[in-house]
């Protein structure tokens, strides 16, 4: 691809842009508003199955705790 | 910039531009400080994260709209006229990037405008983003500890790039509706900042709810005791030395107000093209802050956390009209602020049961819109633009700006997000895992790898007396 700037000796008054692919600007907002977007509902749904995930654990730990402190309970008495 | 005077002048306002926004990231550093200091230890990453992900989510909205909504909606539109066209705020077009300021590429700009922009869309844009972060931040402190990550950068992107930019446009631009039909004058953004964000964060509260045993069963409420108070406070110093930046960077630092005559007067402007001093600005942030900070002192009777948000707080009241204030008048306005906005934090968390972490609402929300409603008075007649025939300052249209800002773009649409990501399940993190902490998980991992080291130091240590 050619590059947008060739030569600095040239007249500033008429130099524009000077980044590289000039001109496909569109392609490359496009390219990021989708990656954008995938981050968004990445996240959303990531979130939902970490917590998801992390109550059945809690859940689950907190049952188990209460299970041995009743054996304890029992034991002890 | 063809002669050293215009180019001296164009680039001294890209680099005056330039070092406000740099100033400004400060905020953002002092509200990361500050919510993490307020949360407790077993939410402290959480939060953290929580808010520096605003940075990304935010500054992509604004690339991919905001900027552009800030030119396009000045009008309404619909009120002083259509959609205004903007193509140097189009997030593809040309001049979002390096450009010499030479012929355009395209053929959606003229000359004047890739002459005019090309050295002050970016440090333009940057300043204006810094703001948007600001908003997003202030209702981020509200809701610690309890709103999912996603969903309060659903909601920051809202605010910070839609709700804040469309009030920006009505009532922070010299040629918006406001300004022109309702004489509103925000100099420093009471309102459009602060009583916007204050007005959203209440409305996300009301359907987030309290944190879980904020609130004993007789109703009153319980104090969670911040996890660092060095944090907070060091975090306040830096959002009072970012707002000083703010306040640079709400002005246009060299505009001949004179043009109608042959003669040229240079001058700072605030945002509307009326003249002002930094010389000025200046000594009422500081008389601001100083009000601020004794009034919180004296009706908190000497609590550190109240006392430096007296001090945000009472800048905040004042900001409306400091560039036009006698200082004694800012002084005097920040007590005022700050003595309401104490009261109402209290009487609303007492009786509507909202659980406000950081006192966001009360310092951002109330006080700012007390700034504005309280400008209308003292800057009554005053012009609120530098051009002819827009409506006068007054105190009516202040408080119909004052609503706007808080109740309309502030309040409702956060309102409606909140209410229907609530209903999606989305808004707040299951009890279970609040009770437990929110880094939990992270809490875990990091006792299993300190216990895998241990125990692999300790097999080392074995090997080494095995060996000798």
């Amino acid at each position: 691809m050619k590059p947008t700037i060739e030569n600095w000796q040239t007249n500033p008054l008429e130099v524009g842009p000077i980044y590289p692919w000039a001109g496909l600007e569109i392609l490359m907002v496009a390219a990021a508003a989708l990656f954008c977007l995938y981050f968004l509902v990445w996240k959303l749904n990531s979130e939902s199955r970490h917590y998801a995930q992390a109550v059945r654990q809690l859940t689950a730990d907190s049952l188990s705790e209460g299970v041995s402190n009743q054996h304890e309970e029992h034991n002890d008495g | 910039m063809t002669d050293q005077l215009s180019a001296l002048n164009v680039l001294f306002t890209e680099f005056y531009y330039w070092v406000t926004v740099v100033l400004m990231f400060l905020i953002h550093v002092g509200f990361c400080l500050y919510e993490v200091g307020v949360s407790r230890e077993k939410n402290k990453l959480n939060t953290l994260m929580k808010n520096s992900m605003l940075i990304p989510v935010i500054t992509f909205g604004f690339f991919f709209f905001g900027w552009w909504l800030y030119f396009a909606v000045q009008n309404g539109p619909g009120i002083t006229g259509g959609l205004k066209s903007a193509p140097w705020a189009e997030p593809w077009n040309e001049l979002m990037g390096p450009h010499m300021g030479g012929a355009p590429a395209g053929d959606n700009l003229t000359s004047e405008e890739t002459a005019t922009w090309a050295r002050l869309n970016g440090v333009f844009w940057a300043a204006f983003l810094l703001f948007s972060w600001t908003a997003g931040s202030i209702l981020s402190g509200a809701v610690i500890e309890r709103i999912r990550s996603g969903a309060f950068w659903l909601l920051a992107i809202l605010v910070g790039c839609v709700t804040w930019v469309i009030d920006a446009a009505w009532g922070w631009s010299d040629a918006g509706w406001m300004v022109q039909k309702l004489g509103y004058h925000d100099a420093y953004a009471s309102g459009v900042i602060h009583g916007l964000a204050g007005g959203s964060a209440l409305a996300i509260l009301i359907h987030l709810g309290p944190r879980l045993g904020r609130f004993r069963q007789d109703g009153t409420p319980r104090v969670f005791p911040a996890h660092n108070t060095w944090m907070i406070i060091i975090g306040m110093f830096l959002i009072y030395t970012g707002f000083w930046g703010f306040y640079a960077a709400c002005n246009v630092p060299i505009l001949d107000i004179n043009p109608a005559d042959n003669e040229t007067f240079f001058s700072a402007t605030t945002i509307y093209l009326t003249p002002t001093t930094l010389s000025g600005i200046t000594i009422n942030f500081l008389m601001a802050l100083t009000g601020g900070l004794l009034i919180g002192y004296i009706v908190s009777k000497g609590d550190p956390f109240w006392t430096f948000q007296g001090g945000l707080g009472g800048i905040i009241t004042a900001s409306a009209g400091n560039d036009l204030y006698h200082p004694i008048q800012a002084f005097f306005i920040a007590i005022l602020g700050v003595w309401c906005g104490y009261k109402l934090h209290y009487w609303v968390e007492r009786r509507f049961k909202i659980d406000d972490a950081v006192g966001a609402v009360a310092i951002h929300g109330y006080c700012g819109t007390i700034g504005v409603i309280a400008c209308g008075f003292i800057l009554w007649g005053y012009p609120s633009s530098a051009t002819a025939g827009y409506a006068p300052i007054t105190p009516w249209g202040q408080l119909a700006g004052a609503i706007i800002m808080f109740v309309v773009l502030g309040f409702l649409p956060c309102y409606l997000a909140a209410w229907g990501l609530k209903r999606a399940g989305l808004l707040r993190i299951p009890a279970e895992v609040e009770l437990a902490g929110l880094d939990h998980d992270t809490l875990i991992l990091e006792h299993d790898h300190q216990l895998e080291l241990a125990e692999a130091e300790a097999a080392l240590g074995n090997q080494s007396t095995a060996e000798k």
